[in-house]
């Protein structure tokens, strides 16, 4: 009992904690970006990291305190996407040295632990449906796929952003040239398809074990189906049209409104199979 | 003129314009499907298994057309050579589902069984018999349920049995077909009396009827069953918990679709309604098994895992040609 307050009590601290540290972290990249404050950046990027690890925790508390894996309403879906995206987000940043990139994605972040907040965190035992180890490799390939989308997504943002600052000598030191940028955001897209193809894999399979059918058209698989789709045409245009900057951005930035359909508004508007509240 | 036109056909036919066109066309289906409140019927219409059919002849004309090209470009590379074939894999994984659902749609078998403990029903024309031995509803102490398990034993016509368990996310098979727990429910004996003689003691699953004479006309009408009965403030039923401590049955009378009565009985207690008298009894929890055989499921299982390779090899194994030759991103004569 003890332990559990405990734990509740770590995970509700470094949730708050978390909470706060994105809204900081997103208002620096935009001071960074509008103001051109080099220290701002350099402040949101460490802000970042030391947000990320201390979201790895309270996730952490919450599975711990659970007794399980915490990825089953939609509080627990909410921080644990945005956690993916803050990952993606990392990963991106350290392999393309474009930390200006958070401008765009930081407050994608700070909104979807936002959602997180105003959810119910009671946690509650699993339902006969939800206790399965499918549901471990569901929901992680879910997380994953989305993060790649919303790093695609913050990508597209910038660049068709710093067509307004092309030639500043900020922009030249802290942008990537328009070609990486298209280059980055093409590889967060293929991170994403290939992440978001298993999770509806994974996820056929347990719906066949629970169920007794792989597919049942439940609105989130049908709109799950539609972000494949739309992301499949986004990467035929460009590896045989040519699709590239401008219209590649505009698409990718589609293509994360639909993720974004297919987890809130679907869950919100559409009732179905997946409506785990 | 004709054959060129043909051609051209043929052409637009197998290009990625049209395929394009056609994925924009199934977005379209698949938004309105999400809205329709019955979506399995709707994705089952003749249009949207004809578009469905269009997108894999278009599939498969497009992965014959680009075979060559793959194969290719199989030859060219100097290392990763398997990778030339990751896209023409992704279509072919893709093209193999969709004919693998449709099949399935149509080739797969798929039953219902649902009774009490203790029952034993034949399962629809296959020549097996299911007998429900046992069924729990495992609860914790907050009273959500933890588990839904169905001891089961299946039987065919040469009097062989096989037994197990049926749980939620965990089947039993049995003679190639699998058996699911899938829902439960409650079902009463209910006792009819007429002049204080017994006409006939049926059981009932809620969501039944049963008559209480030969007349169809005359029907009783099983609407609801509270376990725990109490009354809200505003005098609307409800069970506290789902344990049986004050088992109630909400039942309507109706005769040629009028209603005669409706009342909530309890349990061993007779309640009149014209001159019948209504005894329930002896509530008990149903199951409903599903039974499913899909033939193509193991097609599927390998098709979703032909995809997924051709898309890692398409985008992580990408063949390299030296430095004379292109690298990088794909180009279109890869896909």
């Amino acid at each position: 009992m003890a332990a559990s307050s405990m734990l509740t009590k770590l995970e509700s601290s470094t949730f708050m904690a978390v909470l706060v540290i994105y809204l900081i972290v997103a208002a620096c990249y935009f001071v960074f970006v509008t103001a051109k404050k080099e220290r701002a950046g350099w402040i949101a990027y460490r802000l970042m990291l030391a947000g990320f690890l201390l979201h790895t925790v309270c996730i952490t508390a919450r599975g711990l305190n659970a007794g399980r894996l915490p990825l089953t309403n939609q509080y627990e879906f909410a921080a644990a996407f945005a956690w993916g995206i803050a990952l993606c987000f990392l990963i991106f940043v350290k392999k393309y040295d474009f930390n200006a990139l958070g401008c765009f994605v930081a407050p994608v972040i700070f909104l979807i632990i936002g959602y997180a907040a105003m959810q119910s965190k009671e946690i509650h035992a699993l339902m006969p449906a939800l206790q399965s180890s499918w549901l471990g490799f569901h929901v992680f390939t879910a997380i994953i796929a989305y993060g790649g989308f919303g790093v695609a997504f913050g990508v597209s943002m910038v660049y068709l952003f710093q067509e307004r600052l092309q030639g500043s000598s900020f922009a030249r030191s802290h942008f990537p040239d328009e070609e990486t940028l298209d280059l980055i955001s093409y590889r967060a897209v293929s991170l994403g398809f290939l992440f978001l193809t298993l999770c509806i894999i994974t996820g056929s399979i347990w719906a066949k074990r629970a169920w007794g059918t792989y597919w049942n058209w439940d609105p989130k698989e049908t709109w799950s189906l539609i972000t494949w789709i739309i992301y499949a045409i986004y990467l035929h245009l460009r590896l045989n049209r040519g699709l590239r900057g401008r219209k590649s951005a505009i698409f990718a930035t589609l293509g994360f409104a639909a993720v974004i359909f297919t987890y809130v508004g679907v869950n919100t508007l559409l009732a179905g199979l997946h409506s785990y509240k | 003129m004709e054959q060129e036109k043909r051609h051209n056909f043929i052409r637009f036919f197998i290009s990625m314009k049209f395929s394009m066109f056609l994925l924009l066309v199934i977005i379209g289906v698949c938004i309105a499907g999400s809205l329709v409140s019955e979506p399995r019927a709707y994705f089952s219409s003749w249009w949207v298994r004809a578009a469905a059919g269009i997108l894999c002849l278009n599939l498969l004309l497009c992965s014959v057309r680009r075979l060559p090209v793959s194969i290719e470009n199989w030859r060219r590379a100097k290392s990763k050579r398997a990778g030339a074939f990751g896209s023409w894999l992704c279509h072919l994984g893709m093209l193999l589902i969709i004919l693998g659902f449709i099949a399935g749609e149509i080739l797969s078998e798929d039953y219902t069984v649902y009774g009490i403990p203790g029952s034993m029903q034949p399962i629809a024309d296959t020549g097996l018999w299911l007998r429900i031995d046992d069924f729990d509803v495992r609860m914790r102490d907050d009273f959500t349920v933890e588990q839904y398990t169905a001891k089961l034993t299946a039987a065919d016509g040469s009097g062989q049995e096989i037994s197990g368990e049926a749980s939620v996310n965990h089947p039993m098979n049995a003679f190639g077909y699998d058996l699911f727990q899938d829902s439960t429910g409650w079902a009463n004996t209910i006792d009819i009396y007429k002049g204080g003689v017994l006409q006939r003691s049926d059981i009932v699953c809620v969501g039944e009827m049963t008559y209480p004479d030969d007349r169809p006309s005359l029907q009783v009408y099983f609407n609801k069953f509270y376990p725990d009965f109490s009354l809200d403030a505003s005098g609307k039923p409800y069970s506290r918990t789902p344990l049986l401590r004050q088992p109630r049955s909400l039942f309507t009378v109706s005769y040629n679709g009028e209603i005669k009565g409706m009342d909530y009985a309890a349990m061993n207690i007779p309640v009149r309604v014209n001159e019948y008298d209504f005894v329930f009894r002896d509530p008990t929890e149903y199951t409903l098994i599903v039974i499913r055989r899909d033939p193509t499921e193991k097609l599927v299982g390998l098709a979703a895992l032909i995809m997924l390779a051709g898309i890692f090899m398409a985008f992580y194994w990408r063949p390299e040609y030296g430095e004379e030759e292109h690298g990088g991103e794909l180009h279109a004569d890869e896909t």
